[in-house]
């Protein structure tokens, strides 16, 4: 669906020429449809922690040791979030997956330190997380973190953090788009270093487990690089969930593990 | 947004053709004379070079920028010796900017900037000169782009002749006719960052962060990137990269640790009109 466009025929976004011209059915105007691409873009981030213990780790929006088998998501696994800031009283903007599977936006929902309060519900996955533009987000220290966590698993999926980077470790296709990932990035921890690129349905089924090996060449030291595996661009369908996950167990290692990733939907 | 394209209505870019045509197989089945209407279809964008230059001795995550020597605290954290920072831009902070360049001449200048508002503006054949203090923009979030104008005066300028953007409030040399080390996207516009080259020319590697700081200046994204490049002193290409950029975030790179050894940070920021 690259390059893809559409033609949107709302009679909001009609233009109507003025210009018309008389035939036997009389005056009949020319209309012209704006074409645009309808896209959407998400940034994808996933790290594990500086002491990834466990195999098969989940890459989430925190440091936590959460096995990827565990990890439900689908239209029968709508969650309840908690949404918080580790300083003040803030503002932010949610885009999610709604228990439909539609695409659904909510702004300006007010969130503080804690940790408990429920801020969404009925969502399948929040795609993006972003701060207001609200008197409330004036001069935000840069420490200041914002994540976000569904109450079922505890799984944190979403964050704002200077340190450890910013976005959505799971991303979902709501009904009415196609997406793809493309421009996947890892942060290896050693040597070498495996990463699972997982894709579930809706139901919740495996749909692709991508085993990918990042390691050394015979003479390129790879240790701890950032590294490219350029466009890759793995399509996604309705209901889709893409997440990344680390094969190996780091062990205790000063290294954090990074996936960097973009997701484009596009509406059909 | 790669590659959109769109009808764009304005009335003074439709192209109307005289050619007309009479529609009917016979007679008595006509729909007379039909005007044919012709509409441009073209990708509304503007492309911008993101170049940012510096080396630097004890301090920790500086910004860089187009200044070699700058020891701009982007986060302006407490380790090493802290001189200035932090980096604020957005719609709360405003700014004035000297314009000057590298040789004793008056030469004009050409300035695609973000103004108060947040909206694209440019000004045109600015006269500027080697005094860096004059301030030749004013009430402006950031330079985009700065380029010679298409002037008389700006005939056979020594290739080693620079121009630099400075702000006056930070000190900040944000932008030379080699590009700009902030690149904010304007109202009405999408951006997107691609095709991410970085080089290091001493024997180690470095740690880059790329930041995205949205029009409240708080962050948005701050994406670290790990012992780069492949290999020592070689610019390496960090792929397509595609990263999203929204009305008002201002995008930028930083060096992680201290280091004398030379870097540089090229890249493309894309803008499409919504």
């Amino acid at each position: 669906m690259e390059n893809s466009t559409n033609v949107v025929s709302i009679e909001d976004k009609l233009k109507t020429i003025d210009n018309a011209t008389v035939n036997d059915y009389g005056t009949v105007a020319l209309n012209v449809y704006q074409i645009y691409p309808n896209t959407i873009v998400y940034p994808l981030t996933g790290y594990s922690g500086a002491d990834s213990e466990t195999v098969n780790q989940f890459f989430g929006a925190d440091a936590l040791l959460f096995e990827w088998s565990a990890l439900n998501i689908g239209i029968l696994y709508p969650r309840s979030f908690n949404i918080y800031t580790s300083s003040g009283t803030r503002a932010v903007d949610i885009e999610y997956v709604d228990g439909n599977g539609d695409y659904a936006i909510r702004e300006n929902v007010q969130i503080d330190t804690s940790l408990t309060a429920l801020r969404l519900t009925n969502a399948i996955n929040i795609n993006r997380i972003s701060w207001s533009d609200n008197i409330l987000n004036s001069g935000i220290p840069i420490t200041t973190v914002l994540r976000t966590r569904d109450t079922a698993m505890g799984v944190y999926r979403d964050c704002i953090n200077a340190s450890l980077g910013s976005g959505s470790s799971i991303i979902t296709i709501p009904n009415s788009y196609i997406g793809m990932i493309s421009n996947v990035y890892f942060s290896l921890y050693d040597t070498s270093d495996s990463f699972i690129m997982v894709v579930k349905d809706k139901r919740n089924n495996v749909k692709a487990s991508q085993v990918i090996k990042v390691g050394p060449g015979a003479s390129d030291a790879l240790d701890g690089r950032y590294v490219s595996l350029n466009s890759l661009k793995y399509p996604l369908y309705p209901g889709d969930s893409v997440f990344f996950v680390g094969i190996q167990s780091a062990g205790s290692i000063t290294y954090y593990r990074y996936v960097h990733a973009i997701v484009t939907l596009t509406r059909f | 947004m790669e590659n959109p394209t769109e009808i764009i209505y304005i009335r003074d870019k439709i192209k109307t053709i005289n050619n007309t045509t009479t529609n009917g197989i016979d007679s008595t089945l006509t729909y007379g004379t039909v005007a044919l209407n012709v509409y441009q279809i073209y990708p509304k964008t503007i492309i911008y070079p993101l170049r940012a230059v510096g080396r630097n001795t004890g301090i920790y995550n500086f910004l860089i920028s187009r200044d070699m020597t700058s020891s701009f605290q982007w986060n302006k954290i407490t380790e090493g010796p802290v001189t200035t920072g932090p980096f604020n831009i957005g719609s709360n902070w405003v700014r004035d900017f000297n314009i000057y360049m590298s040789v004793s001449a008056t030469q004009y200048v050409d300035i695609e900037y973000i103004n108060s508002s947040g909206d694209l503006d440019a000004s045109l054949n600015v006269p500027i000169n080697s005094s860096a203090t004059p301030v030749r923009l004013t009430n402006a979030i950031n330079i985009n782009r700065i380029s010679w104008s298409d002037n008389p005066d700006n005939v056979n300028l020594p290739y080693t002749t620079q121009v630099f953007v400075q702000d006056t409030s930070m000190n900040v040399v944000r932008a030379s006719n080699n590009g700009a080390s902030v690149i904010t996207v304007p109202n009405s516009y999408v951006g997107v960052l691609s095709d991410m080259y970085i080089n290091t020319d001493g024997a180690t590697t470095e740690d880059i962060q790329m930041i995205v700081k949205d029009k409240g200046n708080n962050i948005k994204e701050v994406r670290y990137m790990t012992n780069v490049p492949y290999r020592d002193g070689r610019t390496g290409y960090y792929g397509p990269v595609n990263y999203p950029l929204d009305p008002g975030d201002s995008i930028f790179f930083a060096c992680v640790n201290a280091s004398t050894q030379f870097k540089s940070v090229d890249a493309i920021v894309t803008l499409t009109a919504i």
